[in-house]
């Protein structure tokens, strides 16, 4: 008991220690770290793109024919495209569109998929077959053809094509929170709540979710690149942003026709995108082996 | 105790691990040594460092452990330092390890037979160029092995997946595959404990049968005092990452000279309707650990000179050895 | 008449096949139980895995519902109550589970666990309930002050548990099951965890059903001792008549395999009877005393018939064709020495030797 007489553990302290000990886990992969690198540059692009732009009129419509397709070069870091705009300037602004996208996509797609998840996990019955045999159908379709046909059926922009691909995604979160819900309501802790008595909801949102929160965290971070390089990927095919928007898939759509002798037009865009895959990729996996530490047991050296 | 050679001779052991906390010292200057047909219990609680000692022999270690010092000799090689290739050649040939949860151990895609083959091919083929591998051979070598560890019907069993098998038959499934390699010392880490009484009883007599025809050597990995007191011949107690006391199983049972082995057993609840309090206070920080005895904090015998000086591990009687201040000053002024 | 009773409980779970959910058979996982608890007493159930044990435990907390048979608490039929009129009957009846690690949720703090039953029954103010949480800590012997914010995972396995005995104790029941409290510790922590359990019980006068495969544990903590096999009370008797004078065959291979660590102790419990086989799947129990594939003592008939639980001395039953006057086994009334009970079945176990 010597090691236990200070007197700590106000919560603020032991949350410290908490967020300490998860800080520790994460640092111990540097691809995780390189991971949390990228993805933080890409928001503070995304947050300051006005300011870090050094032409942030080129955003828009504004159009220099007199500068079109120049190399990378001091004034122009990454060139300038065909219509004579500084290509970083777009892509920094296309970061802010592409975050925003990831971070709208994603909160329906969490609204959605979850609450569904859970009731057809801890309810079940009739209702929980329902619901899984509609995200089935969903999930049998790739995510990108529905996205399509969804943006193809309205009008193709921007939040069409958002709508389009939080249609397409809400399903890989009902089948998760319902595959985690299934393993959870087994825990013991469920059925000590409910011998105290404990009712439906509350054993459903104070027991069971918070648990799943985790799994849930883990896959938005993996899926936000996912979810951008669809977006883009709309963009590309001309069913997403639309030019003049500064938007990835636009900017490597509209670069394309210049390659090979113009290669910057497209190719900066394209490793904006690949970038950010990658980094929320390896930012997921780092989450990944901090939460699954955590619910494990805590082993030598307590 | 033999004068020939031991079989597996650990010396002044010490394994640091890297953790958030910092550097813990998990394993301090442990001794141990198994002869030749011999059935070592290594017996303590949670988080005392058995495992571990376990995992170093097999050179299994995790990746943030770091061995700082000291030997393990297996027949005149030191395990600590050969290369994985030649360690992976020993583990499973000559070292056998049978692993705790007979539920989780098994791959659950493969029957018995198969995976029992595999062992069986995979040893044959560093034997290989000797030409011995037939099919035949291979399945009688798996029927024999099963008979051994008295599995009722072993043609049928080596066609069975492991979820049709009960916990008792995995168990002893898993211990046909630790032994169709014929190693010379078998591992054996909470053998039995997560099987009902009834079953963990015919296990555990079972292999101490195989250990007595086979001249075989066991080193039991165990919390259950009891089951160390069944099949061991030797008993080593570890507290805190260090070897308390050794003693062969006869005597420790019936009179403990450190004074955690003292507290450990007054814990266990009797048949005759005694049961002690437990011991106060809980296993040491690895972080920073008690500076000299490291039961010391607990010990209710504690003297001035045990936050001082280390107890070393010392013969207090023929046989038996204690690392412990109050026995090493008795023996000076008696 | 006993704090809690259990009358003829049965619990069978269908195995089902297919997509229309044929029933195909059932799991006779407690098969006609009577139980009686006095207030203030511990009955333990002992048995190996498979033998009901839990089930009937989960029944008598009304966690799972009957396939018949009646609980009675505190004089109260539990079974037939909807969930609204169990919710008070539920603060009087708490479980502590045998893993601290998963009975306790890993992202709720100490003070979140100990105050949800507080939570779930609406008692006293968010500042009572904090003193309450901290009365309880004391009470399980952690200082409140260190542990409190703590989450799970940042507690040793006896903390953990004594944290579950908190909240158990929150809304000041009066039964409490507890399943294998300490088997999941080890030696030295259980210890101290028996010896809060049992001084909780003497100051609260609490009543405790104790499950637990450890027989060296349970002759330290129960009154009375009920051994089960396969959904069935075999044998039951006041602890020391159980430990001291066994008579059902498989009682005497319990007690015989338990490891001791005493010479005293060895002496104490029968010789070593090996039993075949392990105990089978309750979806296929077999015919007439469920025990006979595996028994070393069975005679001619205990295939067909199906013994009833009978008295074989004071407070002492037993569930065996041997002691069951109904097949011709020698009445207790008059026969006098325990010589002459014990005959029919020694006798055939030597022959079987």
């Amino acid at each position: 008991m010597i090691a236990e007489s200070r007197p700590v553990a106000e919560p603020k302290v032991a949350r410290a220690r908490e967020w300490g000990k998860m800080w520790f886990r994460f640092r111990q992969s540097s691809l995780s770290v390189a991971g949390l690198g990228i993805v933080v540059v890409i928001a503070v692009c995304a947050a300051f793109a006005p300011v870090l732009a050094p032409h942030p009129q080129h955003a828009g419509s504004f159009v220099d024919f007199e500068n079109s397709l120049r190399p990378p070069s001091p004034k122009n870091p990454l060139g300038t495209d065909d219509a004579g705009r500084d290509i970083l300037s777009r892509m920094l602004f296309g970061a802010r569109i592409s975050v925003t996208l990831g971070i709208i996509v994603l909160a329906i797609a969490v609204a959605v998929g979850v609450p569904l998840g859970l009731i057809a996990g801890y309810w079940g019955g009739r209702l929980g077959d329902a619901i899984m045999r509609v995200t089935d159908v969903f999930l049998a379709v790739p995510p990108i053809a529905l996205a399509l046909a969804v943006t193809a059926a309205l009008r193709p922009n921007l939040t069409n094509a958002m709508i389009a691909i939080a249609f397409a995604w809400w399903p890989w979160y009902t089948r998760l929170v319902y595959g985690q819900v299934l393993s959870i309501k087994e825990e013991q802790f469920v059925e000590a709540s409910r011998g105290l008595g404990a009712g439906p909801l509350r054993i459903a949102f104070r027991e069971i979710l918070p648990n799943a929160w985790s799994t849930i965290l883990i896959k938005v971070t993996l899926d936000m690149g996912f979810v951008i390089l669809t977006a883009s990927g709309l963009s590309f095919l001309g069913l997403g942003a639309q030019p003049p928007t500064a938007e990835w898939g636009t900017m490597i759509a509209e670069g394309r026709m210049y390659l090979p002798g113009y290669w910057w037009a497209a190719t900066f865009p394209g490793f904006a995108i690949l970038l950010t895959v990658l980094g929320f990729n390896l930012l997921g996996d780092g989450l990944r082996d901090v939460f699954d530490v955590q619910i494990e047991q805590w082993q030598a050296g307590s | 105790m033999s004068l020939m050679e031991p079989l597996l001779a650990i010396q002044d052991l010490g394994i640091h691990m890297l953790t958030y906390e910092g550097r813990a010292r998990v394993i301090n200057g442990v001794r141990l040594t198994i002869h030749k047909g011999e059935t070592v219990a290594l017996v303590g609680e949670t988080g005392c460092g058995k495992s571990i000692t376990a995992k170093a022999i097999l050179g299994l270690l995790p990746p943030n452990a770091e061995t700082v010092s000291g030997s393990i000799m297996f027949k005149g090689r030191d395990l600590l330092r050969l290369p994985e290739e030649d360690l992976h050649g020993i583990r499973g040939s000559q070292i056998a390890m049978i692993f705790q949860d007979p539920s989780t151990a098994l791959n659950p895609v493969f029957t018995v037979g198969e995976q029992l083959t595999d062992v069986v091919l995979w040893q044959g083929a560093r034997r290989a160029t000797r030409g011995r591998r037939v099919t035949g051979a291979v399945r009688q070598r798996c029927l024999e092995i099963l008979r051994l560890v008295r599995i009722p019907d072993p043609e049928g069993t080596l066609g069975r997946y492991p979820v049709e098998l009960s916990g008792g038959m995995r168990q002893r499934v898993l211990i046909a595959l630790a032994l169709v390699g014929r190693p010379e010392l078998l591992i054996a880490d909470e053998l039995g404990t997560a099987l009902d009484v009834s079953v963990q009883d015919q296990i555990l007599l079972e292999v101490r049968e195989l250990v007595r025809t086979g001249g075989l050597s066991v080193l039991y990995i165990t919390h259950n005092l009891g089951v160390a007191r069944l099949v061991s011949d030797r008993i080593y107690v570890m507290y805190g990452g260090e070897i308390a006391e050794v003693a062969p199983a006869a005597e420790v049972f019936r009179r403990q000279l450190h004074p955690y082995s003292q507290g450990l057993l007054a814990a266990v609840p009797r048949l005759t309707g005694r049961m002690g309090e437990g011991i106060e206070g809980r296993i040491p920080d690895y972080v920073n650990p008690p500076p000299a005895c490291r039961f010391e904090p607990r010990c209710p015998f504690r003297m001035e000179i045990c936050s001082l000086n280390r107890p070393l591990l010392l013969e207090a009687e023929p046989g038996r050895w204690v690392a412990c201040h109050f026995h090493g000053s008795r023996e000076e002024s008696g | 008449m006993g704090l809690v009773e259990a009358e003829a409980v049965v619990k069978h779970f269908p195995i089902t096949e297919g997509l229309l959910r044929r029933r195909v058979g059932e799991v006779r996982a407690v098969d006609g139980i009577n139980l009686s608890i006095k207030e203030g007493a511990t009955l333990a159930l002992v048995g190996e895995s498979g033998s009901g044990k839990t089930t009937l435990a989960r029944v008598i907390l009304r966690l799972l519902p009957p396939t018949s048979g009646r609980v009675t608490f505190d004089g109260c039929e539990i079974t037939a109550l909807d969930d609204g009129a169990l919710r008070p009957v539920r603060q009087k009846m708490q479980i502590v589970f045998q893993n601290p690690a998963s009975s306790l949720n890993p992202r709720r703090r100490v003070s979140e666990i100990i105050e949800e039953p507080l939570l779930i029954h609406r008692v006293g103010t968010s500042g009572e309930r904090r003193r309450r949480v901290g009365e309880l800590l004391e009470r399980v012997e952690l200082p409140s002050r260190d542990f409190m914010f703590r989450y799970p995972h940042a507690l040793s396995g006896g903390q953990r548990q004594r944290v579950a005995i908190a909240r158990a104790l929150a809304l000041s029941p009066r039964f409490i099951v507890l399943d294998e409290p300490t088997s999941a510790l080890d030696v030295s922590v259980q210890a101290k965890i028996i010896t809060l359990l049992r001084r909780l019980q003497r100051d609260m006068g609490l009543t405790y059903l104790v499950i637990s495969h450890d027989l060296s544990l349970v002759r330290n903590v129960a009154d009375v001792i009920a051994v089960m096999y396969l959904g069935k009370v075999v044998e039951t008797a006041p602890v020391a008549t159980l430990f001291s004078d066994p008579k059902h065959p498989y009682t005497r291979a319990l007690l015989s395999t338990i490891p001791t660590v005493s010479d005293e102790e060895s002496a104490l419990i029968p010789e070593k009877i090996a039993l075949g086989g392990e105990i089978p799947s309750p979806a296929h129990v077999p015919s007439g005393c469920s025990f006979h594939p595996r028994c070393y003592a069975r005679i001619e008939g205990c295939d067909r018939v199906t013994p009833e639980l009978v008295p074989v001395g004071q407070d002492h039953h037993a569930r065996c064709i041997l002691y069951d006057r109904a097949f011709g086994a020698p009445g207790l009334r008059g026969s006098g020495s325990r010589r002459e009970e014990e005959r029919p079945w020694s006798s055939r176990w030597a022959l079987r030797r």
